[in-house]
């Protein structure tokens, strides 16, 4: 599992590549959310490179959106591939953050009010 | 035993190079003392005296049980004096036998020339292999790990072990008995990957005529996640959900949703599957929360049915809402519940195994003698690659009676 932080200027971008499997969350855990909430901006999480999901990347997941969420601040998930995407719609991820299917789509998501 | 489980520094003997005649600059001259510097610089060999190795069960029928290897060989085996016994018409009287070697941190495996071979990392042995510290060996169904570990850890690790055994029975404990008589019957396997898994069931009359089944999957596994799932299954097993009607799959979730919110327990959320059977109206009230569907399967084994309403797992937001759906259940179904653990499988071959291949087996006959859950089990073990599986496999059959 491998994270890249790329700086947005007010916000950030995770590039995440690898499976976020248990053992590829314990891996970038520390450095994925303490990169979340460093920002005084919008992260987008890409996972165009991402080839599994687990419960607990998912997890890992919501608890950088619920941090970023107590502070007015939004996280946008990008490009997961289709399997990604299936696991996210029966897991009704959408309710709690956005999906959005690439990386200008989730700009213009992050840019809204 | 001298320096029994020490680490012994065997390269220190005092193999002086060069002596360096100007101090060195963290020297103080005046002690009179100089850094010696070696004309070859080399690293200390460790010398791991006193280590002990040990065969430890992965899989088979006591998992955790430890084998210590001695000066002899142990000897594997369908029959004594084999000191591993595997009772399996698959593996050979005397099957192989594994060896430590002076000197080697590995173990040297021998297959003696059995019928269906034996296995070193997946890899069938001729003649002899090594096997790695952490590497795994098969025989029939019975998977060991090799262990290499100082004394006192081996000790640590088995006080350990003991505990986890206590805590892993209490949560097996919780779980109910298999129903094999009356208008509803139930079948399950559950097999946590680790000692501790995060997954559970659970199912009870609710009066004359309806039948809650349900299945908990806590993320992770371990023992953080395991407690989640004592204090999940309890609350369910009491129905100590305080204005809530258990017939109601949705009220049942929002209700667990405003009590195990993750922010107040360790981060942790679950995912669920909850139904209620009515006997007298022939139909299923269900509700997922993040979990994927149930499969209600006919009697006459045609078709299954996916189950699945779209909700969060429970615990991820405050106030989420939940809906539940309904289904006419024909007498004679069969519903299937699993965790995702039962079809998120990595295979021998390296194949990609996953839900729909689950569903193509849940069509397939009945095997004789060998209760339902336990059939899709042994299909799904036989597919996998060796070693404990990566998540936690559990599967609930629950069978609707005309």
């Amino acid at each position: 599992m491998e994270l890249t932080v790329e700086d947005l200027g007010h916000g950030c971008c995770l590039r995440l590549a690898g499976r976020l499997d248990s053992p590829g969350v314990d891996v970038v855990e520390t450095r994925f959310l303490a990169a979340a909430n460093q920002g005084r901006g919008a992260v987008l999480v890409d996972l165009s490179s991402v080839s599994f999901v687990s419960s607990m990347g998912i997890r890992m997941l919501i608890a950088a959106a619920k941090t970023l969420h107590a502070r007015n601040l939004r996280l946008v998930v990008f490009g997961a591939r289709p399997l990604v995407r299936e696991l996210f719609d029966t897991v009704a991820l959408d309710q709690i953050l956005p999906l959005a299917a690439d990386e200008s789509e989730a700009l213009q998501m992050a840019a809204r009010p | 035993m001298r320096g029994a489980g020490r680490f012994t520094l065997a390269g220190a003997d005092p193999t002086i190079g060069t002596v360096n005649e100007s101090p060195a600059p963290d020297d103080d001259a005046s002690a009179g003392d100089r850094t010696v510097i070696r004309a070859q610089p080399r690293a200390p060999r460790l010398e791991r005296q006193g280590w002990v190795h040990q065969l430890v069960v992965v899989e088979g029928a006591e998992p955790g049980r430890r084998f210590p290897l001695g000066a002899e060989a142990l000897r594997v085996g369908r029959k004594p004096p084999s000191d591993i016994v595997v009772a399996e018409a698959e593996v050979s009287g005397r099957h192989c036998e594994v060896l430590v070697e002076a000197g080697h941190d590995s173990l040297v495996v021998t297959d003696l020339q059995s019928t269906n071979g034996t296995f070193v990392d997946g890899v069938r042995v001729q003649g002899r292999a090594r096997l790695r510290e952490g590497g795994l060996l098969q025989v029939g169904r019975l998977v060991l790990r090799h262990d290499h570990k100082p004394p006192q850890e081996v000790q640590a690790s088995e006080e350990l072990d003991r505990d986890l055994d206590k805590a892993g029975r209490y949560v097996q404990s919780l779980l109910p008995l298999p129903l094999h008589s009356g208008p509803v019957l139930t079948d399950w396997v559950l097999v946590p990957s680790a000692r501790l898994g995060g997954d559970a069931l659970g199912y009870q009359a609710l009066d004359d005529h309806r039948f809650a089944t349900w299945l908990i999957d806590v993320a992770g596994h371990g023992t953080g996640a395991a407690m989640h799932t004592v204090s999940v299954l309890n609350v369910l097993r009491q129905r100590a959900l305080p204005g809530v009607d258990f017939a109601r799959p949705e009220q049942v979730l929002a209700r667990l949703n405003a009590m195990f919110q993750m922010d107040q327990h360790g981060g942790l959320y679950f995912t669920l599957w909850y139904g209620v059977h009515d006997r007298r109206r022939r139909c299923l009230d269900f509700a997922c929360a993040g979990h994927h569907a149930g499969y209600l399967v006919d009697p006459q084994r045609q078709a299954c049915k996916a189950l699945h309403t779209r909700n969060l797992m429970i615990g991820a937001m405050p106030g989420a809402r939940f809906a539940a759906d309904q289904v006419e259940v024909e007498p004679g179904s069969r519903l299937y519940l699993f965790s995702d653990g039962a079809f998120d499988i990595a295979t021998r071959d390296g194949r990609a195994f996953g839900l729909q291949d689950l569903l193509g087996l849940l069509l397939q006959p009945d095997t004789e003698g060998v209760g339902e859950a336990e059939r899709l089990h042994r299909a799904v073990r036989g597919i996998a690659r060796p070693g404990p599986f990566d998540d936690d496999f559990t599967v609930l059959v629950t069978t609707y009676e005309p």
